[in-house]
């Protein structure tokens, strides 16, 4: 079975790798990173990746504009905005502009584990 | 008649002199007016701007925070590799220790958003008992870690009343917890709903087990910062600002929030109310 390929942007390098050891630990395979929407644009055209993991507020392109860009390039792409308690009010736009859900970074590991695992099992069936 | 001359001037000098003193007077009222309330603008600007950077601190601490406490657990659910027992215990308190700086710090962000001014209330009907009760439940894991037993009594008859579910589930957690924490192990926690039809006002009364309410404390419950002079029972961190961001989220309600001890002494009853209906 076709591994599914994720991409994490977000400014913050700590959460990068925090996000990729979990989505590593839940056997996806993570083709890229990238610290600002701009950026994160570019490898998502590149990699076509299945699920994208994006925080909001991010420099250079934030993560509301890349993600509606990111949506015209390839509308069946699953994109999770990565949030805190501060972009709540951001967030319900991201899922009018098409984002499929939000993961607040705090949320503690096991529950960030089942939400992924739920997620993707919905969208692209058991895995 | 020359007496009586010199008698008025005088008393037309005192009156004059008088009604100077009395415009100096008004004269300086006027300019302390005009101070106080230049030194009131600076003072609102000032708790605004306060509570800006709190909300801008919090904000930066807490994604690293929230990052230290995920690979601390990564490391612990041996995701990565078995640690020895040492490794673990120093493991487990990071993770600890990352949790209760993470409980601060929604705290004091949560305080930020309501002091900042009026706050928003997204009104809707719903019915108070059904969420006290959602809670209850919720909270049961931490209940049965102390042995205690949470009774849920309802008199309001399910009644329908207007509040802001999100803002009012921060209430009910507060005291929920507050409750727990304070609680002496194996005892129980009495929570009872109901209307008081004269006042047209939903109550929810949360009854402790625990220490009570120190002597002379009972007017500083809900202020900012203040935590009192008893503990919680079993070690539980606390902040001293629950109680002051439910009591603003209460009043925004144009609800009242209250602590007094039991009468037999033998813990303390919290509680709130808010309008009913037509009230």
């Amino acid at each position: 079975m076709k591994k599914i390929s994720c991409i994490v942007v977000d400014d913050e390098s700590h959460i990068r790798v925090f996000i990729k050891s979990v989505l590593k630990i839940l056997k996806f395979n993570v083709s890229g990173e990238a610290p600002n929407g701009e950026k994160g644009v570019e490898i998502f055209e590149q990699l076509k990746p299945d699920l994208v993991f994006m925080d909001i507020n991010m420099p250079v392109k934030t993560g509301d504009e890349a993600l509606k860009e990111m949506k015209k390039i390839n509308p069946f792409s699953m994109i999770i905005m990565l949030t805190s308690v501060a972009d709540m009010e951001t967030v319900e736009q991201c899922i009018k502009d098409g984002a499929d859900f939000y993961i607040r970074k705090d949320t503690p590991l096991e529950e960030l584990k089942s939400i992924i695992t739920e997620l993707v099992n919905t969208r692209f069936g058991e895995l | 008649m020359t007496d009586m001359s010199t008698t008025s001037l005088i008393d037309f000098f005192e009156l004059k002199a008088k009604l100077e003193d009395k415009k100096i007077e008004a004269g300086l009222l006027k300019n302390l007016a005009i101070e106080y309330s230049k030194q009131e603008r600076t003072l609102f600007e000032l708790v605004k701007q306060k509570n800006y950077i709190l909300g801008m601190a919090a904000h930066d601490i807490r994604n690293p925070l929230a990052s230290i406490k995920g690979f601390a657990d990564l490391l612990q659910d041996n995701s990565v590799g078995e640690l020895n027992t040492t490794q673990k215990e120093f493991v487990s308190i990071i993770s600890q220790a990352s949790e209760d700086l993470l409980v601060l710090l929604n705290e004091l962000l949560d305080f930020a958003s309501v002091s900042k001014g009026t706050i928003e209330l997204d009104l809707r009907e719903n019915i108070l008992s059904e969420l006290v009760l959602e809670r209850i439940h919720l909270i049961g894991p931490l209940a049965q870690k102390k042995n205690i037993e949470i009774v849920f009594n309802d008199f309001s008859l399910e009644t329908i009343i207007l509040f802001d579910r999100k803002k009012i589930v921060q209430v009910i957690d507060n005291l929920l917890s507050n409750a727990l924490k304070y609680s002496f192990k194996k005892t129980k926690i009495i929570t009872e709903i109901f209307y008081n039809k004269k006042e047209k006002f939903i109550f929810c009364e949360i009854i402790d087990s625990g220490p009570g309410i120190p002597k002379g404390e009972e007017k500083r419950l809900f202020g900012e910062f203040k935590t009192l002079n008893v503990s919680p029972t079993d070690g539980e961190k606390s902040t001293g600002l629950g109680l002051a961001i439910s009591k603003k989220i209460v009043e925004a309600h144009n609800g009242r929030i209250y602590g007094r001890n039991k009468t037999d002494h033998t813990g303390s009853v919290f509680g709130f109310c808010l309008p009913g209906r037509g009230n």
